[in-house]
């Protein structure tokens, strides 16, 4: 593993582009449970609009990622400095790769996800339809982008798709968390116990996505079993398997302990520290897999 | 039955996607090569198709040969670059190059230069010896 200063603005830009899809997938996963449980309200409508305003925020975060990544690219090819941001040749190099055809399909990804949660009607159900399935291509696409490069660049479709998957539960999941966070805040007590209800209905599903997808993937990206113990790679899934299992632990404890338990502020309160604790540990996953898909790499 | 069928057709279709990591397979001169005369060219053949950024050819003093290297957005496994005549001592070789999965690879390898007429006075030196044996 080699850790410069080209390393560290990757890792950033992954972690970027990481927290923008699970901004986009977490709201838009947030919308549909809002739309399908309460009827519009005051605090339900400052919510919606909060929930945009961060969907814009981070998106907007993630173009800007995604436009920058062949210049940063090209930089720590060229190891010649900031100059090499803007070397034609390096420049060139890194557009003709699998980089320059992942920011081609980036790129207009993100301008479709901007249109999309711009043009998202707060109060309005039936228009958000079209809306909904228009982001929802979007994720997909930004998702899907993940796959031409690293190591599953040489893999298949069915790999690709079972990553997209992956990726997809994954960005669902830790996206989720900041809106429950706010909504912890800025609505009533029965509608956070109604959404948070719901969210515990659909995280068993997500959760079920991310586990058969995530053992897949490591079947196929591990030689053997032993190689968890042995290297770098085997180790920081580890880690990251360690993370996952602790931010399951809290998700059953929020299911069927604290929410059910919501019948004043104080019980929202305490829901509210333990979101931001499991947020904490999301954070840390992200990080994990940006370290062992940006600068570690399966053991041969 | 169904369930078994679906799984063998799935199981068949994940292990034909085995991956395969590029490097350098093979180098002219090669790595630590102790060579008599002046290299006619530099040759870089990697495992797969690689994008080369950067080779740099360098003496013990830090100061690089110009042999025309030009960054190329082609991919290819093979390289190879004529050398002008180089003077007898240390080489080192550091290249760059774009992974068919974008993932940027480095390396370097030296080689030693002997110069010819340090080749022929070893010859000198190393005859007596040979007739003292005779």
């Amino acid at each position: 593993m080699q850790l410069s200063d080209w390393s560290v603005l990757l890792l950033l830009l992954k972690i970027v582009s990481y927290l923008a899809i699970a901004a986009l997938a977490g709201c838009l996963l947030i919308r549909l449970l809002n739309n399908e449980s309460t009827t519009p309200d005051k605090q339900l409508s400052c919510f919606n609009r909060y929930l945009k305003r961060w969907q814009i925020t981070l998106v907007m975060v993630g173009f800007i990622g995604a436009i920058l990544q062949i210049p940063i690219e090209a930089g720590a090819m060229a190891e010649s400095g900031f100059a090499g941001m803007i070397d034609p040749f390096m420049l060139d190099i890194i557009w003709q790769s699998v980089i320059g055809e992942q920011v081609s399909i980036r790129v207009p990804a993100f301008i479709i996800a901007l249109f999309a949660v711009c043009t998202w009607r707060t109060h309005s159900n039936s228009a958000n339809v079209a809306n909904f399935v228009i982001t929802l291509l979007a994720l997909v696409i930004l998702t899907y982008s993940f796959t031409l490069t690293g190591h599953s660049a040489e893999k298949g479709l069915l790999i690709k798709s079972i990553l997209t998957l992956h990726l997809i539960a994954i960005a669902s999941w830790i996206g989720s968390l900041w809106p429950l966070y706010k909504s912890c805040q800025l609505l009533s007590l029965n509608t956070i116990k109604h959404l948070m209800e719901r969210f515990g209905q659909l995280a068993i599903i997500i959760i079920a996505v991310l586990l058969i997808s995530g053992i897949t993937l490591l079947w196929q990206y591990l030689n053997s079993f032993s190689v968890l113990f042995t290297s770098n790679y085997g180790q920081l899934i580890m880690l990251k398997l360690l993370l996952v299992s602790a931010m399951l632990l809290l998700g059953a404890w929020h299911k069927l302990r604290l929410v059910p338990q919501i019948t004043q502020q104080h019980h929202v309160v305490t829901l509210k520290r333990s979101i931001s604790v499991e947020m904490v540990i999301a954070v840390c996953v992200l990080l994990t897999t940006s370290v062992f898909t940006t600068l570690v790499g399966p053991p041969v | 039955m169904k369930f078994i069928t679906i799984a063998a057709i799935l199981g068949l279709a994940l292990s034909f996607s085995a991956s395969a990591h590029i490097s350098l397979k093979q180098s002219t001169p090669q790595n630590s090569a102790m060579l008599m005369q002046s290299p006619e060219q530099l040759t870089l053949t990697f495992s797969g198709e690689v994008q080369l950024a950067k080779v740099l050819l360098s003496d013990a003093a830090n100061k690089q040969v110009d042999f025309n290297f030009k960054p190329s957005a082609k991919a290819n496994s093979n390289f190879s670059w004529p050398l002008p005549k180089l003077e007898q001592g240390n080489y080192t070789v550091k290249w760059i190059a774009l992974g068919g999965d974008g993932h940027k690879m480095s390396g370097n390898f030296d080689f030693m230069l002997h110069s010819s007429d340090a080749h022929s006075k070893m010859k000198n030196m190393s005859a007596p010896h040979k007739q003292h044996n005779h």
